[in-house]
């Protein structure tokens, strides 16, 4: 009976706060076809896309009941579960996108998906994400002092908070749709987003500077439902793994091109780009990480690992 | 039954004003300290706690005084008898709703499996990955059941309010008395 | 199948809405052989409250009640008054072009409809309108509130179809200019077929007495524009805003508002707010289940069988929204219905984006007042102390006209994007 039920058609259904034109749900989709011959159609891949079935949380909820199978949550989402995935959202931890994609497939940060299950109720294959983390101003800024004392919005996270606290900014939760209005009127002064969110929205219109920082990367986790995977043959959970790493390893090879396509769209604005290093902003780096490493183990690792410099 | 929900609804009216003041104060706190440069990173998502509550005590609060949005269009032109028959019917479904939210409430919080952990929440998640006591709001810096309790308040609350609400309308139906009134919102 | 028979009946036995929805849900998990969602059934409802944008909600429930303390939203309407003076039908007028005007405030539909209902509503009671009649003019002329920018549903679009808010903003004008110019048109045929009641004489002297009474009474508005525009406040906090501003002129200038009537007052917004939050979150488990049985999804792949061509997709989509927000309607239609048929539209179609959200918007803003479930009615008639049903039969005038409003955006696309490209 068992091996009958394994071999019976199963629907899988993997949600996602994206929207169906974003990279996420276009490679997500790809990988759902893959799984679905190599697995003779024995698996279809249902995407519910653009948070249909509730926000980040609520689909960890749903993950953790069963009655999700599978979603690609932002590691914003975890760190808020696990405060040892803070290390990935450490600043200046890449300096760079192609760095970025390599320290996520380092075992260092792979290892950190072992404490998922235990932590979240779910299996966590693999990481994905989205372009490095620059810091925009309505205002022209140039040096430190010009960031005090002023209004950034942030993805609600510990240590995002934490970083911008540190540099004397003013770090405010906002939801993205929100943001527009609230950087044209002034509610705040800037925003921590990467090249393809600024774009999408036309924020290189209301900002004068970008500071080119690469300050935080931003990865998301491949999750599967801890309680669903337990009841799936060896071979098909070996199968759901192998096929969802490489459509995320995809994911993040495609990153640094589009990154480069993305950063030469924004250069050609009317923004000013500047390009700007750790030292710009004195010792908050080292005290955000004398605050979030015995938090985060990793995050020491990580330092050794890729240094700087 | 009908004075204990009485009591019932008194506390909750308390409530209900409370969390509505909590509603403007914090946003109006938010506009003061972000106005300072100030901003209190959980204000927020506090004042949306707050709104969630007002939501489920008032709505336990709109079946006691059965003030709730309905289609009468048409059950009101019955005669009495099927108009009273349909109100007892719809007692009875809101009850079914209680009872529903009740179990559903139970097993959510699934205290048996929470006792024989004896407390460890980490045990208790591990054990069924219900993530109830693990959940944790983005920025309040809580756990997130305390805030879920209105849920199990809301469900025990409701169930209270429609037996109440199906008694007092079944001994109408039978001694023939006239029913109590559905109120209107009191605006 | 079982789900729809089910809610129904129930619906129809005079259940409340936000039971039948919540019974309903429970019923399709059943039917459906769902069960592993019961499980997330108590926190989906949860969450479907646990939303910023619905803080707007109580927040100007709270302000109407403090305008209507402070004696503020009497001033007011006699400054349009003051205004308008004798002008047969005056009244239904300025009520259209006042709610054209907070439109350009405020950006939910809801909250404006509760805070117009209140103002508005009472004085036209006083001049001896039709009840049926003012509640229902007040409703469809809320319905302006999301499209004329700013609007939240646009802003909530602009996220789920990746296009630039602003253009969306700009996209709304002319089609909110030309429903307000057809609501005019409305009420000029209403009056007409039926003549308005006289309005009462208004000398020179009392004209200039409610100039004076309501001048100050205009800080409300200049209070909510500025906090917005100075970036002071949110569009959602602007209504917090207001209320310190509302609660200072009736305590210090009027001096009608006694605090001891404070708790009163937030019971009362309190319980009104229950009312809609409350289907919210029962709709949100609705929505969520169905969703979860791809319910919108087969209604797409059917769509796809009958539309030849941009226009006939359009018109047929207007079609099935106008049907489907007769039960989900604006931003959670907007959320259900948007990532499945706009990739229908853009990449089958060929329709530009901006343009389909304009329409898509339009059309669940419409649903808002369409029973059964119809958030604005049930907030006109909650603060009017009216059947939803008597007023609906009422803002058929109006909804014919949006529906008109509608063929016309969905055939010349160029009305929606002129302002834009
Ligand atoms: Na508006
Ligand atoms: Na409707």
């Amino acid at each position: 009976a068992n091996h009958a039920r394994a071999q019976a058609p199963r629907e899988l259904r993997l949600g996602l706060i994206t929207p169906p034109p974003h990279t996420w749900n276009q490679q997500l989709a790809a990988w759902g076809t893959r799984l679905r011959d190599a697995s003779n159609g024995r698996f279809t891949v249902t995407l519910f896309p653009s948070g249909q079935l509730g926000n980040e949380a609520a689909m960890l909820q749903q993950l953790q009941t069963g009655a999700l199978d599978l979603s690609l949550l932002t590691v914003s989402e975890i760190s808020n579960r696990v405060d040892a995935f803070g290390a990935l959202l450490a600043p200046f931890i890449a300096r760079n996108i192609e760095e970025a994609v390599r320290m996520l497939r380092h075992p260092i940060a792979l290892g950190l998906l072992n404490g998922l299950p235990q932590a979240t109720g779910c299996v966590g294959f693999r990481y994905g994400m989205v372009g490095m983390r620059q810091i925009s101003t309505r205002e022209v800024t140039n040096t430190l002092a010009d960031l005090r004392g002023k209004k950034v919005r942030i993805t609600p996270a510990a240590p995002t908070r934490d970083f911008f606290n540190l540099i004397g900014m003013a770090p405010t939760p906002l939801p993205l749709p929100a943001i527009f209005e609230a950087l044209s009127n002034g509610q705040i002064d800037g925003v921590d987003l990467d090249f393809e969110s600024i774009i999408n929205n036309r924020f290189q219109d209301l900002c004068r500077t970008m500071l080119l920082t690469n300050h935080f990367m931003f990865p998301a986790v491949g999750l599967m439902s801890a309680r669903v995977f337990g009841t799936l043959a060896p071979a098909d959970r070996e199968l759901i793994r192998g096929t969802m790493t490489e459509a995320l390893d995809a994911l993040c090879d495609s990153m640094p091109e589009r990154e480069a396509r993305q950063g030469a769209q924004l250069r050609a604005s009317n923004m000013q780009v500047r390009p700007t290093g750790p030292e710009f902003f004195g010792d908050a780096v080292a005290q955000f990480d004398r605050a979030w490493g015995p938090r985060a183990p990793a995050l020491a690792q990580l330092r050794a690992a890729f240094p700087r410099g | 039954m009908r004075r204990i929900s009485l009591a019932v609804a008194a506390l909750e009216k308390g409530a209900l004003v409370i969390c509505m003041a909590l509603v403007l104060g914090l946003v109006l706190l938010n506009v003061v300290t972000r106005s300072i440069n100030y901003s209190l990173f959980w204000v927020d998502e506090a004042a949306v706690f707050a709104m969630v509550w007002a939501c489920f005590i008032g709505a336990s609060l709109l079946v006691h005084q059965r003030m709730d949005f309905a289609v009468t269009l048409l059950t009101d032109p019955l005669p009495d008898r099927l108009r009273h028959a349909a109100r007892v019917v719809v007692d009875a479904l809101v009850l079914g709703f209680g009872v529903l939210m009740v179990v559903l409430c139970w097993w959510w919080f699934d205290l048996p499996t929470l006792v024989a952990q004896n407390w460890n929440l980490q045990a208790f998640f591990e054990v069924n990955y219900n993530g109830i006591y693990m959940d944790r709001p983005t920025t309040v810096n809580l756990p997130k059941w305390p805030f879920f309790l209105v849920m199990p308040w809301f469900a025990l609350t409701t169930t209270l309010h429609a037996t109440a609400n199906l008694l007092e309308d079944l001994a109408a139906m039978r001694s023939g008395e006239a029913f109590a009134e559905r109120q209107e919102a009191e605006v | 199948m079982i789900t729809g028979i089910a809610f129904a009946v129930l619906l129809f036995i005079g259940a409340p809405i936000g039971i039948v929805l919540g019974l309903s849900a429970a019923a399709y998990i059943f039917a459906s052989n769902n069960q592993v969602l019961l499980g997330s059934y108590p926190i989906q409802m949860f969450g479907g409250v646990e939303n910023y944008g619905l803080l707007a909600i109580p927040l100007f429930l709270i302000l109407g009640e403090i305008m209507n303390g402070a004696g503020i939203t009497t001033r007011l309407i006699g400054l349009a008054r003051a205004f308008v003076g004798t002008v047969r039908g005056g009244l239904a007028y300025i009520n259209v072009l006042a709610n054209a005007l907070m439109a350009s405030i405020l950006g939910s539909a809801a909250a404006q409809i509760a805070i117009m209902s209140r103002v508005i509503v009472p004085e036209m009671d006083r001049e001896g309108y039709d009840r049926r009649f003012s509640v229902a003019t007040t409703a469809s002329a809320g319905l302006l509130a999301p499209i004329i920018p700013p609007s939240m549903m646009f802003v909530v679009y602009a996220v789920l179809a990746r296009v630039a808010t602003g253009d969306m903003f700009l996209a709304g004008i002319i089609p909110g200019l030309m429903m307000t110019a057809g609501f005019f048109l409305v009420i000029f045929c209403v009056g007409l077929v039926s003549p308005f009641p006289a309005p009462r004489p208004l000398g020179w002297g009392d004209r200039l007495r409610l100039l004076r009474d309501g001048a100050l009474t205009l800080l409300i508005p200049v209070v909510i524009i500025g906090s917005i525009t100075t970036g002071v406040a949110t569009a959602t906090e602007s209504a917090a805003v207001a209320c310190v501003a509302a609660y200072l002129i009736g305590r210090f200038v009027t001096r009608e508002f006694h605090d001891r009537d404070l708790p009163r007052m937030l019971l009362a917004a309190g319980r009104n707010a229950a009312v809609v939050l409350f289907m919210v979150a029962t709709a949100a488990v609705f929505g969520w289940v169905l969703t979860f049985g791809k319910v919108p999804q087969d209604i797409a792949a059917w769509i796809q069988t009958i539309a030849t061509g941009p226009v006939s997709f359009m018109l047929l989509v207007n079609f099935i929204l106008l049907v489907i927000g007769t039960v989900i309607d604006g931003i959670p239609g907007l959320i259900m219905v948007v990532p499945i048929l706009l990739p229908i539209a853009t990449d089958i179609y060929g329709i530009d984006p901006v343009h389909f959200g304009v329409v898509v918007s339009i059309n669940l803003v419409l649903g808002l007042v369409s029973p059964p479930v119809g958030i604005a009615l049930f907030i006109a008639a909650a603060v009017t102390k009216m059947k939803p049903g008597q007023i609906f039969l009422w803002t058929i005038p109006y909804c014919v006209t949006t529906a008109v409003v509608l063929v016309l955006l969905s055939i010349f696309p160029a009305l929606t994007l002129y302002l834009v490209r």
